[in-house]
């Protein structure tokens, strides 16, 4: 297959939207004397400031929803700046802040009290895999700590709704609070899982109502009035943050998980953003008999903030037996459910992203920062991997052992974290900076990276898609075939060299006739941002691929949104092979390629 | 006892915060400076910061006081025994009302 798309690599391209993304850009930030390099970032489009969009805030409000949900009462508040940045925050019902969530020139950051430095990524995902990379700020959560870490995925690929993954992150972030105290649920307390995810999902993918955008004053009151909890977070952080809290405001919060906090943890684990040793009963975090916690008699104390005050004392404990059977044993059937609510919650004119959460399971892992553990599989080995440790042991075979103790079916495989490093990740499949964007490079990352779920015809010719297209909603199925069946042959590029093509779903731009032996200069005639906007589509989390003779679409995971907001562009040279790319309109304008 | 040592309700502590940004909203804007660049000033992480204790969000590290008073071109005491006066009206009162009685 020739390569058509030799892209300038990244060190040496110039682009109008570099901001960050050389090597030598750094943020130096001053305070208590602390230099922070960030490390380069992939190109990423000059996004107009704007508010939030309908899909961020459908996110946005899914997360409060989810946070309601799990019982965790909170009060969501957003605004923008003077130069019309959105920001929001989560507070708590006293109104202070324990999340904090921005978009500033196209980033996401995302900060709380209870983090060491604020989140940063280009999407929920990078959040997520940030956040899983050590971003706690509590002692026993740093690399010199033993701690495992654990995943769950079916064959390695795990795809959720943004909004059950920010929820998730956030709700991981919440419960790491110092001071929290977790009322786990008694083992004899039926958890209908199935119910739990349908409900998350539901909650996760439904359209922002009047309810949602309620003003703070209302959902403060409803809050008061329903309160019977407590929350707080850690005051002793002395980062600059916008969140932290008096002193004197020191509560511990009581909690009866329910059963979307139950799956919210799940999920959690599943992502690997909770640490498992998060739901270790340790010697050092005694149990409290149900009867000792006024008004709680229907619940089981599994750890007390007051009595813990070893620096690796968890004060959040957690009844991980629950929480464990239920991510190993609903990971496959959660997704299933959550699924069937995000369609339930979907159906009408928003069209979803058009991937079952059942082939979504094909989709690439949010993050393979981490080493994983694979439980979802009747026959799969329970991996454990452990954080960068100076002390592993005895501690370590205890926590095997809870672990087993919790699921004796599962066969048990510790894995050391150098080990796992030896395994490819997904950036060096992708390749690094230097590596060129061709058609034949997309073509192996479709290859390696994905398994193919399905053939389909479209004018004859047969294509590979690294999902069902049958699953396709109508509205989708006729935008990807106008990438596939409309574009121009390899005899009707040569015809049309250098002149652009319109198409009815679309746009096909022929790129001007070049040597074929020219690799390096053919696209000289196609538009940086072109080429920008394919490496960036690659690099997305949950993209996709399709391709067919001569043909290559990429698939933005561009989540349940109203068919007018997609857009799909097909770029050809003379040799006849084309790429195409559908994703969000907002994303195509923002490299300059509309209008 | 221990609803007792709430300070304030919630309705009338997002009201003193509320008051409160408008107050630094005023400190900024005389000193002719944006959102972002007071940020930078204070060496905040992210400038939407700013926009958010203005809206009556958050609070001021206190560790961080004197910074903001100073970027604020604000005399320390003043500054913060009006941070006080909005954070901890209360203990303000206390300390100060028989000072300016």
């Amino acid at each position: 297959m020739t390569n058509i798309f030799n892209f300038t690599s990244r060190k040496n391209a110039s682009q109008k939207n570099d901001f960050l993304k050389d090597g030598s850009d750094t943020l130096i930030y001053d305070r208590d004397g602390r230099n922070i390099s960030f490390d380069p970032l992939p190109p990423q489009p000059v996004v107009p400031n704007r508010d939030w969009s309908n899909q961020e805030l459908a996110s946005i409000y899914g997360v409060k929803r989810l946070l309601d949900a799990a019982g965790v009462p909170n009060v969501l508040e957003r605004g923008l700046t003077d130069e019309g940045d959105p920001w929001c925050v989560f507070c708590t019902t006293s109104g202070e802040v324990f999340i904090h969530l921005c978009r500033v020139d196209s980033l996401y950051v995302l900060d709380s009290p209870n983090l060491k430095s604020p989140l940063t990524g280009t999407d929920f995902a990078d959040l997520i895999s940030q956040f899983s990379d050590g971003a706690l700020s509590r002692d026993s959560y740093t690399a010199k700590t033993s701690g495992r870490l654990i995943k769950l995925r079916q064959n390695g690929k795990v795809f959720l709704h943004p909004s059950i993954m920010l929820a998730a992150l956030i709700w991981s972030i919440y419960i790491n609070a110092e001071e929290l105290v977790f009322f786990a649920s008694g083992e004899d307390q039926d958890i209908d899982m199935d119910a739990a995810f349908a409900d998350i999902g539901t909650l996760a993918a439904a359209p922002i109502t009047e309810t949602d955008m309620q003003n703070a004053e209302t959902e403060l009151a409803d809050f008061k009035k329903s309160l019977s909890l407590h929350d707080t977070l850690r005051s002793d952080d002395v980062r600059d943050v916008a969140m932290a809290k008096d002193g004197a405001g020191k509560m511990g919060m009581m909690y009866v998980p329910n059963t979307i906090a139950v799956g919210l943890s799940s999920i959690a684990i599943a992502f690997g953003i909770l640490q498992e040793t998060l739901f270790d009963t340790t010697p050092e975090a005694p149990q409290i008999a149900a009867h000792e916690v006024e008004g709680r008699d229907d619940a089981t104390v599994l750890a007390d903030a007051e009595e813990a005050d070893s620096p690796r004392d968890r004060s959040v404990q957690f009844d991980f037996a629950v929480v464990f059977e239920a991510a190993r044993d609903g990971m496959a059937h959660m997704l299933d459910q959550l699924e069937a609510g995000a369609q339930m919650a979907l159906a009408g004119e928003r069209i979803g992203p058009s991937l079952t959460l059942e082939t979504a399971l094909q989709m690439p892992p949010v993050s393979d920062l981490l080493p994983v553990i694979d439980i979802t599989s009747e026959d799969a080995a329970v991996e454990m991997a452990y954080l960068p440790e100076g002390e592993a042991g005895a501690e370590n075979d205890d926590e095997s052992d809870s672990i087993a103790a919790v699921e004796e079916d599962a066969p048990e495989e510790i894995i050391d974290i150098a080990e796992l490093g030896s395994e490819p990740s997904r950036s060096a499949i992708d390749g690094s900076e230097d590596q060129l964007i061709t058609f034949a490079s997309l073509l192996d990352i479709k290859n390696q990276e994905y398994e193919v779920v399905s053939t389909f015809e479209v004018g004859g010719q047969t294509f590979e898609a690294t999902f069902d297209v049958s699953t396709l909603s109508k509205e989708a199925t006729d935008l990807l075939v106008s990438t596939l069946d409309n574009g121009p042959t390899a005899d009707d590029n040569r015809e049309l060299t250098g002149s652009e093509l319109l198409l009815p779903n679309g746009d096909t731009i022929l790129l001007g006739a070049v040597g074929e032996d020219d690799l390096g200069t053919q696209f000289d005639p196609f538009d940086d941002d072109a080429r920008a906007f394919v490496a960036f589509l690659k690099d997305q989390s949950g993209s996709h691929l399709i391709s067919g003779p001569g043909k290559l679409t990429i698939v933005a995971d561009i989540g349940p949104v109203a068919p007018d907001v997609y857009h799909a562009m097909t770029w050809v040279n003379d040799t006849g092979h084309e790429i195409s790319a559908v994703g969000l309109k907002s994303d195509f304008e923002a490299f300059d390629l509309l209008g | 006892m221990l609803a007792e040592a709430q300070k304030a309700t919630p309705e009338e502590a997002k009201e003193q915060r509320a008051a409160l940004g408008s107050w630094l909203k005023e400190l900024r804007e005389s000193q002719n400076l944006s959102q972002r660049e007071l940020a930078d000033k204070l060496s905040l992480e992210y400038y939407t910061f700013i926009s958010q204790l203005e809206n009556g969000r958050g609070r001021i590290p206190v560790h961080r006081y004197s910074e903001w008073a100073e970027a604020l071109g604000q005399d320390k005491r003043t500054f913060v025994r009006t941070l006080l006066s909005y954070y901890e009206p209360t203990t303000y009162k206390i300390l100060f009302d028989a000072d300016s009685a």
